[in-house]
């Protein structure tokens, strides 16, 4: 009786604690719980109005606004004479690793602002991890609702022939019947889906699951080994370099699907596709044989490269990632004279900036 | 190894598995040595030639010393430990500091100097076992203790893994003997150690690195960031030095207690302290003890000999022009013993300026007692004003501590001065205000029953618990975020 007592009272105080440790974890930002919810149309997406404090390479504190994306909360529908151009793509699009004032959408609306004498809003509908397939269907189902002058599509190699869809388990799936697009959404009769539907009110409230999930991922990806016998493990194959932002695979054959995305994508001609890395020509005679205009990143980098700065070295964590503070309006101001060139925003007349500076954002 | 890995855990529980195993004191003490070694070696194995010199030299000064009553000679065997410690710290840690302000100063006058910078990286924990071995040799020469005659136990006292790299800078009077005859840990030892080593990794790695983390990279590229998030930097790393640094002592006393051994407490609740003298008495003891011992008193008593020749009106007359020199040369020198740069420099003569503006206008030489006395409004209302000047000057000294150089300490304050306003201020004083709660919550408790171990008075099954809760979350925390070094141990 006693030990069953002694055994309550340990149990009780544990979860106490516990509890206590995750409302710390929680107020003190050191941890946010899992800010996606599954959507039953889009699959994870992040739960509006959520707090969100990343520590990655770089250090990002912001919130997901009161429609589910990244930013300012801007409505789909337009308020007044402000135009918007939308952002879709990975991790570098989403920009979890500078603060919200030092994306480069923010360097782009000061651009476009100065250059049109017109409000601009950059809406950010990056999702990490996502590839072409995906941007596609949440363009379709969710982006695309927004009004809008110009949605960039930014990919890389990798993107452009994924080797599968990301979580096919949670998320909607885009294939081809016959020539036409279509989005399955069967996801929602997954295992996993009904798994993580079941999970999602302790998941999206508790920092210390969160934790255990991301301990979870780094066991999934073999990364248990180093973690815990840090010099005696043995050495792994890959190396890791942070995300890739999209260097040409060896393979060059473009699947089907992109290609039909691109033929559908080109039909409107506000969309843009924006490379991050130069494509390999293959690909890039894909791309214009669709009619899709492309504006490469590549030579923009390059010029940092070659002025001694690396677009995606982080000199605080020591480490390579996504773009760097640096590069963030670099890219801003080249997207703005990019669109500018290309007819999709126009000038004012009497405009006396100069195209290579960009002015700031705040 | 740092003590937020868990391969300092796998390394802990086989030093502990062989501690128990091996036979008799002797045999402990060989595995404690080689397990130091190897502990130290696992940062880079050259640098352990550089443990073995103050443990051969300071052995044979203190038989020396021990065998001669010459007074000179007596001298000679100290000042030669003195030359050897302090010339292998000056060496690493101070020429390259002196010969570029040398060389910033000749340019000055129009001299041009050719660039002799040695660019040596910095032993982890120089200025850590330099001091604990010169305490030893000061020790014996003072007679205050006899020397060693275990070259085994005194290679053991310098290089001791839980506290070569980062302190508590452990007096050979107190560890040596301890040293001598080795047990095993009795049940009461091993629940003090479990309840420190989960108390330090809290504050160490929930506390500390989650703060340090914001702070590296707000002092990183201070530029991207605004007035509030600046202020917010200065605040967290106030938080984070404290939680790092008593985090780190807390797991080496925990391991000390695991293997035995008491060693000596570091902190007592700093930021509770409502003056600065009470500050350096609750902040790094065993540095601070070290400075007073060693430093401070010698200082005095040949300043005041200095002093007493200029037939002063009274001896507090003598004070008032004694220790404001003395005090100054102390915490400059303190300053110094943290890091080569005259931010440190800037760092110690700030806290020799508050000690000294206190101990001559505030409290005119009387001594703050440990404990606090509140009989009424008065009391209360000093209380609170000491607290809040003495919290915000400490804070603002951490700025000089903390910037890679004066200017960027300078544009903290030209900033925070010329205040712009951020989006991210509210959630940046959020943050703040919770760390910094904890930490005051923390040290209240401590405060309050008067010991570390406070946990321990609790039921067995909900100390347990706690600690259990401690490290599932720590444990989790560290699987999935790099570690972050101990700030100190770049000292």
């Amino acid at each position: 009786m006693r030990s069953v007592k002694t055994f309550l009272v340990f149990g009780l105080a544990l979860m106490a604690t516990l509890v206590g440790l995750d409302v710390y974890l929680q107020l003190a930002e050191i941890q946010t719980p899992m800010e996606t919810r599954i959507d039953q149309r889009l699959g994870p997406t992040y739960i509006p109005n959520k707090k969100i404090t990343r520590f990655t390479e770089g250090f990002f504190i912001g919130s997901a606004n009161a429609y589910g994306y990244m930013g300012p909360s801007i409505p789909p529908a337009r308020s007044g004479l402000e135009r918007r151009v939308l952002l879709l793509g990975d991790s570098f699009v989403l920009g979890h690793t500078v603060l919200p004032r030092h994306y480069f959408g923010r360097w782009l609306e000061a651009r476009l602002r100065e250059v049109s004498g017109e409000v601009y809003h950059a809406l950010n509908f990056g999702k990490a991890d996502f590839n072409f397939w995906n941007m596609y269907q949440y363009y379709k189902d969710f982006a695309g609702g927004f009004d809008h002058e110009a949605a960039l599509f930014f990919v890389g190699a990798g993107d452009l022939i994924p080797a599968r869809q990301i979580a096919t388990d949670l998320y909607p799936v885009v294939r081809l019947d016959g020539d036409a697009l279509v989005i399955d959404r069967s996801f929602r009769n997954s295992r996993t889906f009904g798994f993580y539907k079941t999970i999602e009110p302790i998941m999206t409230n508790s920092a210390l699951l969160r934790l255990m999930f991301n301990a979870f991922k780094m066991v999934k990806r073999g990364e248990l080994a180093s973690v815990v016998l840090d010099r005696f493990a043995p050495k792994r194959q890959e190396s890791d370099e942070g995300p890739d932002p999209g260097t040409p695979p060896q393979a060059v054959e473009m699947p089907a699907l992109s290609r039909a995305i691109l033929r559908d994508l080109a039909r409107d001609p506000r969309n843009v596709l924006v490379i991050q890395r130069s494509l390999a020509k293959e690909l890039r005679d894909e791309v214009r044989a669709a009619g899709l205009p492309m504006i490469d990143l590549g030579a923009c980098l390059d010029s940092l490269q070659a002025a001694g700065q690396d677009p995606y070295y982080w000199p605080i964590t020591k480490t390579h990632g996504h773009w760097n503070h640096a590069t963030h309006p670099i890219i801003g101001a080249y997207l703005a004279d990019q669109l500018i060139a290309r007819g999709l925003v126009r000038p004012r007349e009497s405009s006396e900036s100069r195209p290579e500076e960009a002015s700031s954002p705040k | 190894m740092l003590f937020n890995t868990f391969i300092f855990y796998i390394f802990l529980a086989v030093v502990l598995i062989g501690y128990r195993l091996a036979p008799g004191s002797r045999g402990r003490a060989w595995l404690l040595l080689a397990a130091s070694y190897a502990f130290y070696s696992y940062w880079d194995w050259r640098f352990t030639a550089l443990l073995a010199l103050p443990t051969v030299v300071d052995y044979a000064v203190g038989l020396g010393l021990g065998r001669t009553v010459e007074p000179r000679a007596r001298k000679r065997l100290l000042l030669a430990s003195c030359a050897v410690n302090l010339g292998a710290l000056a060496m690493f840690k101070y020429f390259d500091f002196f010969v570029g302000s040398a060389a910033a100063l000749g340019e000055a006058i129009g001299l041009r100097m050719d660039d002799v910078h040695l660019r040596l990286i910095l032993p982890m924990g120089i200025s850590f076992y330099t001091f604990k071995s010169l305490s030893y040799t000061i020790d014996v020469y003072r007679r205050q203790m006899e020397p060693t005659r275990s070259l085994l136990g005194y290679a053991l006292f310098i290089a001791f893994f839980p506290n070569v790299v980062a302190g508590p800078i452990e007096r050979a009077r107190n560890l040596l003997p301890q040293l001598g005859c080795l047990k095993t840990a009795s049940r009461r030892q091993v629940g003090e150690g479990v309840v420190l080593i989960a108390l330090g990794l809290f504050k160490k790695v929930l506390i500390g690195d989650a703060s340090g983390r914001i702070v590296d990279n707000l002092f990183g590229q201070a530029e991207l960031y605004a007035s509030p998030e600046l202020l917010a930097g200065i605040l967290l790393f106030t938080i984070q030095i404290y939680a790092d640094f008593s985090g780190y002592s807390n797991i080496a006393r925990g391991v000390g207690r695991l293997l035995g051994l008491e060693l000596m407490q570091n902190f007592a609740q700093p930021y509770l302290s409502r003056s600065f003298s009470e500050f350096w008495r609750r902040w790094h003891i065993s540095l601070s003890t070290w400075i007073w011992d060693y430093i401070f008193n010698p200082l005095m008593s040949a300043t005041l000999r200095r002093v007493g020749r200029l037939n002063l009106s009274s001896v507090q007359a003598e004070m008032q022009i004694a220790y404001p020199i003395v005090a100054m040369a102390t915490m400059l020198l303190c300053g110094l013993w943290h890091g080569a740069g005259v931010t440190f420099l800037l760092w110690g003569g700030f806290h020799g300026l508050l000690l000294t503006l206190e101990r001559l206008a505030v409290y005119r030489g009387k001594t703050i007692p440990m404990r606090v006395r509140i009989r009424g409004t008065g009391d209360l209302l000093r209380f609170i004003g000491g607290w809040v000047t003495t919290q915000i000057l400490v804070s603002f000294a951490w700025l000089f501590f903390r910037a890679e150089n004066m200017g960027q300490a300078w544009y903290f304050i030209e900033q925070i001065l010329h205040w712009q306003g951020s989006d991210l201020t509210g959630r940046f004083a959020g943050m703040t205000l919770v760390y910094g709660s904890v930490v005051l919550a923390l040290d209240q408790i401590e405060y309050r029953t008067g010991s570390e171990l406070y946990l321990l008075r609790l039921r067995p099954a909900v100390a347990a618990a706690v600690c259990l809760a401690l490290l599932i979350a720590v444990g989790l925390y560290m699987a999935t975020t790099k570690p972050l070094p101990f700030v100190y141990f770049q000292f």
